[in-house]
């Protein structure tokens, strides 16, 4: 201790004249009398009375009661709530946006043909003149792709000599 | 009551055999409990958190004797045992809601006048204030080297610190305590 002692005056001379100083003066911390001489009593009574611990690794074995409650409070924790809740608003946004009933109504197709040709009356001073000449024009053209009356002779003589073109003759004489 | 040096083995073996347990823990606090007392209340600062420090340590120094495997002196395991305890005691105590550091410091001041186990003056009440804003192991190495006179071997033995690291930590607690003067007398 002797030569820690004079270690450590050395060291403080060095570092810090004021702190080598200052250990000469008293520390003032105090103890109550007697402490030191009933401590060893005290500590045996503690020794003797407390129980020591016991380090369990088993699992306690809960209730029924209890781990429901356990759950309900694992389930009532706010974070999970909150990703739970916010699960739930995706999903019925989800519903909101796929579900047909929450599809635009397509109005036309209930309409029936009289309320169409009504309408149409109605609101004929309305439309402008030229496009109805444009609508009715393309559904002129429209009608004789479809309709063989509107095909032209020359059109039909033209497929017939296609079709009849690498036939045998006296086959065709055969047929008609 | 004159006190006996006893030496660590007899204490030990007497501690070993339920008979003589605790005539050897006698023998072991008539050893060590005042050194050990002042190496916490210097940590804990008041008399009463260092007395409950100090019986737990004791009481786990005496239910844990049986696991000593005597690798170490059993003077440095103890020292091992007060220092942890202090640590965890401070943790907990951080733990409480309190203030700011400065407002825990001028706290200190006020409990220290309080205190009627303190009779320091003005100057130690100051160096009591400059050791509480050290970080808690840099007080630990000021505390054993400044106070307890303890060599840089045996705290190295007691912290697990080498020798190189607790001279360091020594002279920046010491220099950090004079600039807390040099402050305060600006």
């Amino acid at each position: 201790m002797n030569n820690n002692h004079e270690e450590l005056r050395e060291e403080l001379q060095a570092m810090s004249p004021f702190l080598e100083v200052m250990k000469t003066e008293k520390e003032g911390f105090k103890v109550p009398e007697n402490y030191f001489s009933t401590l060893a009593d005290e500590v045996l009574w503690k020794i003797k009375t407390e129980p020591t611990p016991v380090e369990v690794n088993a699992p306690i074995r809960k209730s029924w009661l209890q781990q429901i409650d356990s759950l309900l409070r694992a389930f009532l924790q706010p974070r999970l709530v909150l990703a739970l809740a916010s699960i739930a608003l995706i999903i019925v946004a989800g519903m909101f946006f796929i579900s047909p009933l929450f599809q635009p109504q397509d109005d036309l197709a209930s309409l029936s043909h009289d309320e169409i040709h009504q309408y149409l009356i109605n609101h004929a001073h309305e439309l402008d003149p030229e496009t109805l000449v444009e609508l009715t024009e393309e559904q002129k053209t429209a009608d004789q792709d479809i309709n063989p009356l509107f095909i032209p002779n020359e059109e039909v003589e033209k497929y017939l000599n296609e079709l009849s073109n690498g036939v045998d003759p006296a086959a065709l004489e055969e047929i008609f | 009551m004159p006190i006996t040096v006893v030496s660590d083995e007899e204490i030990l073996s007497l501690m070993r055999e339920q008979r003589t347990q605790e005539q050897g823990f006698r023998l072991l606090m008539q050893q060590y409990q005042e050194r050990l007392y002042w190496h916490i209340r210097r940590m804990v600062i008041e008399h009463e958190d260092a007395n409950d420090v100090l019986q737990n340590c004791l009481v786990k120094a005496f239910r844990g004797i049986q696991q000593f495997e005597s690798k170490s002196s059993l003077f440095t395991w103890l020292y091992r045992i007060a220092t942890n305890e202090s640590l965890t005691f401070l943790s907990k105590k951080k733990r409480r809601p309190t203030s700011s550091i400065d407002d825990e410091n001028s706290n200190l001041g006020n409990r220290l006048h309080a205190d009627e186990y303190f009779d320091g003056d003005a100057l130690q009440i100051r160096l009591k204030k400059a050791l509480n804003l050290l970080p808690e192991k840099q007080r630990i190495v000021f505390n054993l080297r400044y106070y307890e006179e303890m060599s840089y071997q045996e705290m190295s033995e007691i912290l697990t610190t080498s020798v190189g690291a607790l001279k360091a930590s020594f002279h920046h607690a010491v220099k950090k305590i004079e600039t807390y003067f040099k402050e305060q007398e600006e």
